[in-house]
């Protein structure tokens, strides 16, 4: 018996060590004892996953002792479970528990069943080996077969392998065959062809498109990936419509079709929801709830809007575990919502039920879409007090809110969920209020202002001249720069102050932390769009120095007049726009929705444009160049900035790899010494 | 009308809450009734042939076949012997398994170029020899073609046998080196189920492995006492999921609390309990269910002589598993009890295992006696939080808040008020040696007084084996891994805030908490709360300090302390030194081999500490999970903060997802209530039994009363009890009640 320690001294290396691969068990938090085997994540405002209480806890492993081979997939019906023994050519009909009789269904007439669905009292199996489906009446006798469809419009040279089935509640069938890529097959009940259905579509990368123009027919044929990906599976809810998945990394791995196979699922087309790229079943519950599983046995759980709300389960790697999967191919969801994961690798079927926490939830998005608002938004708020960063829960409770017109109660649950659009919406109707009763005494305290600074004015008139103090006249050419921008560089040119300079400087950098830290909600940067403020300093001084520098240097070398001392001057009052705007958008960030978020990008274009144009006007004074000459200098700048980058990046990487490699060097000279 | 709709839902959630589908209460997670009434036959042990009897006292009979080592006990008292297999016939195990199976010790040895293999007694080239000596044995074998000479000793004390063997009784001459030893590995094995009964595992509260046909699991059940060594244990698990939700989704394996486990051959029939009364910092619990590898369902202890842990050979990742080549001072030894009749199941063993730690004064002295419901409460006072120009400190949870709270609860509860953070720079800022206090002398005197007012006890926490980079200088404080890196495990998340854990070298942490002790005695503490200080043991190879040496460190600033202690699901060495334990375990790992979970610790510590549960706001709320504190004897927790969750972003803490006072201070009062409810006129008293008289149905048997718990939807009718749906029913105690 030899067992593992080493193949050979030890120098089997590896790899795995990476933390890339790496799983961290507890974080600094303290320890959370849960009572499942994985934790239960959803979305938050401030995270793209969060822990949250367990939604779904792991009950009873079953069948593991009724040799079961290679099962494809499992369906409910009647309070029993049906299993797709594709190995042993069969269908096992068992108790939910597991217990009891078992039936066989198929046995000498199925090849290899991997698709089963049941509908209107019969069990309908898609078997690609024996290129058929099979229906069988509720006591396991075969009462139809369906062959492949004989219809010119299927096409000859279509294939047939029907894996996966679904039939809706006219009695079509929607078939996905493996290796079709016209979608999915549509049949009526006797088997005659309907037609394509919910195609999948293909996206041109700019080297597909260039091929498109270059290569012919022939060729492009032979390139694998403009055929449109086949479905994986399908289902149908409890409305009678068909929801697609398909093995993408991309947006619409989940798909509700309508009546013409088009998707209108929103959160699909937009993107919007969060996937897995090797779900492999999905069904749907009585509450309209969308449950996939992912090969690697994770299981999320989304609202009809395709919000998602809970994602649990995963893969057992290192151990058995019971919620946790080797390679899960089917899932089913009973009527009291336990959801059964088939595990094809293990030959079993695990149990799961749903706790309080996911019962509040089905609950509530049942009153909601009964339009019992009020009793919706109590069971939301329990189900926040439960699990209080879940983004959904906060969403649902907004939208209630915002039903009840109770719209800063609703605007508050908005931000809770980061959910900008549902929160202007809120923040449009409180506006409108404030503006509704506040018009009249906003408009008096402006004439008041407006008598107060007249009176300042007329008072100070002839005693006050900001001009005579030096530091106020160099200051105020940040208003010169934006009215006689020839002159202020001439000015600078004769009269900067390194003090000056650097005030204005400071001045730019607090309008980039305004914008960051100070901005309304509807324009807060949120999670991974914060940047912390070391970020922050880094891209303004690299991005300066870079400037600065490099103008200067490729100046010198094409005789360029201008100094270093005079682009670093002039290019901070060439900024002077932005420093005047960028305060003045950051301020009505906090009055505009997202309706009017337009002037807030007018307004950055504007500063920006007007800074350029100030950038162009400064490299051409101060050099002394031609329209010509200056363009060639800013272009040769840009170049330089981006060589600089690049090379600097090269430099760290050779860097590190040098400081690696001796690091090596001397970890295996002491492993050698003394291992 | 529409608000009474929603209560009604509510109302129906919160009482039916926790189990909803078919067969839930058949799986690993609960206890199961005994089903398999099979007689188990005393002569079950075949081919006697060839043993000889060597020793005995007067409950035990020890034979030994010389050629193989083959080792079989017979017990006097119910005339049933215990052996390796029940015959010769070894089908289905090669010659190496079949050494292992007979023989009573076998070790894992590795060559120049540490390819590990095995060997036993039974190997026919070993040169062995037996000497009786009273009532102890001492088996010298040499292994000419390993040059390695070993010496075990078996020992009948007072109807236990105990096997031992030190470092010093292993010599290697050769190019081959011992890096593990198992003793009998295989006594009371049993193939498939062609027995009833199973092997009690203490993988986290305990667990149940049932004999069951072999089916292919993949790995046998493996777990180092008292939890992983960082010193040598990875800290990471492999992921290779490559799924798009985060990769730390995998909930930790159950720690092992206790140096135990045990066999069962016919549910009170016959029964073995081995117990590690040395050696256990080196010692792992192996068990190997029918199908991993042989059709046998085994499981002993493992004693590893020489470490293997990963070597790091570059900065990229790349390491290779190698070993500890010096070996280390281990004295390993396993004593096993035999038990018959009523006494042979896990609760047996429980109560056999109290008495011995009793009789060795390693149980505290009793548990409290309270009168009001007692709850554990932890209010984080403070946390260190990023912000954007400068990171700053976040009050969480205001004195008033706890105030508030307390007289919210009222008199009917007695309250354990542990505050964490309560230092000036917040949870995961205030160094390890910090003892300034966030709350102000004012403040505090209001918490002390509120506590004690409810009859409650004020401890302060004081994690001090883990720490975030802020707390410690981690070049200075931090504990290196036998291959030299720091122990610090990152965080996964690169935009989480101080979410790296440390682990304090053992000296240091100990040091920093008897450094401590004397602020907290100032600052009127009633206890400390030792958090994971009592849960984690590795060793430190700055030090240099193996597991064991750790051990004595962190064990000796508790001895004078002055003040109460307490900690998070504690190591059974530290059980003597504590009057509180939290954190304990509920659930097993549920491993798809484990057919049950079942109170093993519980039962063994009830009445002699106070226990309580994980934190009810972050998973234990419902009320089959409230049911399952009652069951397992503990009293209910909650961790708290005054502010709405949304505002632990950017803290260590954001992942903590439901703590508000306000949100939890009407369920704390339920569940407080319910549970002192059922577990107050059991104050004090031992477990003396538990049953599973029906499915979800469990009849714990303390030393004055019965408790009945009934986790099903139906009411459940017994002799002479009516136990409701999702209730329990107290008879006897204090005073009975419904």
């Amino acid at each position: 018996m030899t067992r593992g320690w080493a193949v050979t001294r030890g120098w089997a290396v590896t790899r795995g060590w990476a933390l890339a691969l790496a799983v961290a068990f507890a974080s600094a938090a303290p320890l959370v004892a849960q009572a499942g085997t994985s934790y239960t994540y959803t979305r938050s405002a401030v995270k793209e996953w969060t822990r949250t209480q367990d939604a779904y806890l792991p009950g009873a492993t079953l069948l593991l002792d009724r040799g079961l081979l290679t099962p494809e997939d499992l369906a409910i019906g009647g309070g029993r479970l049906y299993v797709a023994d594709s190995g042993n050519a069969r269908i096992l009909v068992t108790a939910l528990d597991g217990l009891g009789t078992d039936l066989e269904i198929g046995k000498g007439v199925l090849a290899y069943p991997t698709g089963i669905c049941l509908a209107g009292g019969k069990l309908y199996v898609a078997d690609p080996t024996a290129k058929a489906i099979f229906v069988f009446d509720a006591a396991g006798k075969l009462v139809q077969t369906i062959g492949r469809p004989a219809a010119d419009a299927f096409g000859a040279d279509s294939a047939w392998n029907p894996a996966k089935i679904a039939v809706d509640n006219r009695g079509v069938l929607y078939v996905v065959s493996t290796g079709s890529y016209d979608g999915m097959v549509e049949l009526a009940g006797d088997g005659s062809f309907l037609g394509y259905f919910g195609a999948n579509k293909t996206r041109l990368s700019p080297l597909e498109a260039l091929q498109n123009l270059v290569l012919s027919d022939a060729q492009l044929n032979r390139l694998a990936n403009r055929i449109p990906q086949s479905a994986e599976n399908v289902t149908i809810d409890t409305e009678g419509m068909a929801w697609s998945l398909t093995r993408t990394a991309e947006a619409g791995a989940v798909k509700k079709h309508d009546i013409s196979g088009a998707n209108i699922l929103a959160a699909s087309l937009e993107g919007r929801m969060a996937t897995e790229a090797n779900f492999r079943d999905i069904t749907i519950g009585r509450w309209s709830q969308v449950l996939c599983v992912s090969e690697n046995g994770v299981l999320y759980e989304y609202d009809p809007s395709g919000r998602l709300l809970f994602a649990f389960g995963g893969k057992a790697t290192t151990s058995e575990r019971s919620g946790l999967s080797t390679v899960a191919t089917g899932l089913a969801v009973a009527d009291d919502d336990s959801l059964y994961v088939l595990d094809r690798e293990r030959s079993l079927v695990q149990a799961w039920h749903p706790t309080a926490l996911a019962d509040l939830y089905h609950s509530a998005m049942d009153l909601f879409a009964k339009g019992d608002y009020a009793a919706s938004g109590e069971l939301w708020r329990q189900a926040i007090a439960l699990s209080s960063l879940s983004r959904g829960a906060h969403e649902s409770l907004g939208t209630v809110l915002y039903y009840a017109s109770d719209y800063a109660q609703a605007a508050h649950e908005f931000v809770l969920a980061g959910d900008k659009s549902g929160y202007s919406d809120a923040f449009w109707e409180l506006r409108d209020k404030a503006l509704q009763s506040g018009i009249v005494p906003a408009l008096l305290a402006l004439i008041a202002f407006a008598v107060v600074w007249s009176l300042f004015r007329r008072l100070t008139r002839g005693r006050f001249h900001p001009g005579r103090v030096p530091v106020l006249r160099r200051l105020g050419r940040v208003f010169g720069m934006l009215r006689h921008p020839l002159t202020t560089v001439y000015d600078l040119r004769t009269d900067a102050s390194w003090g000056t300079t650097l005030t204005v400087y400071a001045l730019l950098f607090a309008t980039l932390i305004l914008r960051q830290a100070g901005s309304g909600f509807l324009w807060a940067p949120q999670g991974a769009d914060r940047q912390g403020l070391e970020t922050l300093v880094w891209i303004f001084v690299v991005t300066l120095g870079l400037w600065t520098g490099g103008n200067t240097l490729i100046a010198n070398i094409n005789d360029g007049r201008g100094r270093f001392q005079d682009i670093f001057a002039g290019t901070a009052f060439a900024l002077a726009p932005w420093l005047v705007i960028s305060p003045l958008a950051t301020a009505a960030t906090w009055v505009l929705t997202r309706n009017e978020a337009f002037l807030i990008d007018f307004a950055d274009t504007v500063a920006l444009s007007w800074s350029a144009v100030n950038l162009f006007v400064l490299a051409k004074e101060m050099h002394d160049y031609t329209v010509r000459e200056t363009v060639r200098n800013l272009l040769t700048t840009v170049f330089f900035m981006a060589v600089a980058v690049f090379a600097a990046s090269f430099g760290w990487v050779f860097l590190e790899r040098m400081v690696n490699f001796f690091i090596t060097l001397v970890m295996e000279v002491g492993n050698h010494a003394f291992l | 009308m529409r608000s009474c709709k929603a209560l009604v839902v509510l109302a129906l959630f919160w009482l039916g809450a926790g189990l909803s589908g078919a067969g839930e209460l058949a799986s690993n997670a609960w206890s199961q009734p005994e089903t398999d009434a099979r007689r188990v036959d005393p002569a079950r042990l075949k081919d006697w042939n060839g043993y000889d009897l060597l020793m005995e006292d007067q409950t035990l009979s020890l034979w030994l076949r010389k050629t193989d080592g083959s080792l079989r006990i017979r017990d006097k008292t119910s005339g049933y012997a215990w052996g390796g297999l029940a015959n010769d016939s070894t089908e289905g195990l090669n010659r190496s398994w079949r050494g292992m199976a007979t023989s009573l010790l076998s070790f894992d040895y590795v060559d120049l170029v540490n390819n590990e293999k095995i060997t036993s007694l039974a190997d026919t080239s070993a040169l062995k020899t037996y000497q009786v000596s009273g009532r102890t044995l001492t088996v010298k074998a040499s292994f000419p073609k390993l040059s390695i000479d070993v010496t075990v000793r078996l020992t009948l004390d007072n109807g236990r046998l105990k096997i031992a063997l030190r470092d010093t009784d292993i010599h290697e001459s050769g190019e081959f080196l011992v890096t593990s030893v198992y003793f009998l590995p295989f006594l009371g094995s049993v193939r498939g189920n062609e027995l009833p009964g199973y092997v009690l595992l203490p993988d986290g509260p305990g667990a149940l492995v049932r004999f069951r046909a072999p089916t292919h699991y993949l790995a046998p059940y493996r777990a180092k006492v008292w939890g992983k060594d960082y010193d040598l244990d990875s800290m990471y698990e492999f992921d290779d999921s490559g799924s798009n939700r985060p990769k730390d989704y995998r909930v930790e394996e159950a720690r092992v609390q206790a140096p135990v486990f045990g066999l069962v051959h016919g549910v009170g029939q016959y029964a073995l309990f081995g117990r590690i009364t040395q050696g256990a910092p080196w010692a792992e619990i192996v068990c190997s269910p029918a199908g991993v590898t042989t059709d046998w369902t085994w499981a002993t202890a493992h004693f590893a002589f020489r470490q293997k842990y990963l070597q790091p050979v570059d900065r990229q990742g790349g390491a290779i598993e190698t070993g500890r080549h010096p070996m280390q001072p281990v004295q390993a030894e396993l004593e096993y009890s035999f038990l018959h009749g009523a006494e042979a199941d896990w609760t047996g063993m429980a109560r056999l295992w109290r008495q011995q730690l009793a009789a060795e004064g390693a149980l505290p002295s009793g548990e409290r006696r309270d009168t009001a419901s007692p709850v554990k409460l932890e209010f984080v006072v403070s946390e260190a939080k990023r912000g954007f120009l400068a990171d700053s400190v976040l009050d969480l949870t205001k004195a008033a808040d706890v105030t508030g709270f307390l007289a919210a609860l009222g008199p009917a509860v007695s309250p354990t008020v542990v505050l964490s953070g309560w230092q000036a720079q917040g949870l995961h800022g205030a160094p390890l040696s910090g003892t300034e206090t966030r709350y102000s002398k004012d403040n505090l005197a209001l918490v002390a007084s509120a506590t004690h007012g409810l009859g409650g006890r004020l401890l302060f926490q004081d994690s001090s084996l883990t720490a975030s980079r802020r707390q410690v200088d981690v070049s200075r404080d931090a504990a290196r891994s036998l291959s030299g890196a720091l122990m610090v495990r990152p965080g996964l998340d690169p935009s989480a805030f101080l979410t790296d854990v440390v682990f304090v070298k053992p000296s240091v942490a100990a040091l920093a908490l008897a450094a401590k002790l004397p602020a907290y005695r100032a600052l009127g503490a009633d206890g400390i709360d030792l958090g994971t200080y009592t849960s984690s043991l590795f060793g430190d190879r700055s030090e240099p300090s193996p597991r064991q040496q750790s051990l004595v460190t962190l064990t000796a600033p508790l001895k004078t302390a002055g003040v109460k202690l307490s900690g998070s699901s504690p190591s059974s060495a530290l059980w003597r030194w504590l009057a509180e334990a939290y954190d304990q375990p509920l659930v097993s790992s549920r491993f798809l081999y484990e057919t049950d979970t079942v109170p093993f610790v519980s039962l063994v510590l009830k009445g002699s500490l106070d226990l309580y549960a994980p934190p009810s706001n972050e998973g234990w709320y419902s009320d089959t999970s409230v049911l399952r504190l009652i069951d397992y004897g503990l009293y209910p927790a909650f961790r708290l903060t005054g502010v709405e969750n949304a505002e632990l972003a950017d803290t260590p803490l954001a992942d903590l997802w439901s703590t508000r006072t306000s949100d939890w201070l009407t369920r704390t009062r339920e569940i407080t209530a319910r549970v002192g409810k059922a577990l107050l006129p059991f104050e004090g008293q031992r477990i003396v039994a538990r049953e599973v008289p029906a499915e979800g149905v469990v009849k714990v048997t303390y030393e004055r009363g019965v408790l009945w718990i009934n986790y099903g939807k139906q009411a459940w009718t017994g002799p002479g009890v009516v136990v409701p749906a999702t209730g329990f029913v107290v008879q006897g105690g204090a005073h009975a009640q419904n």
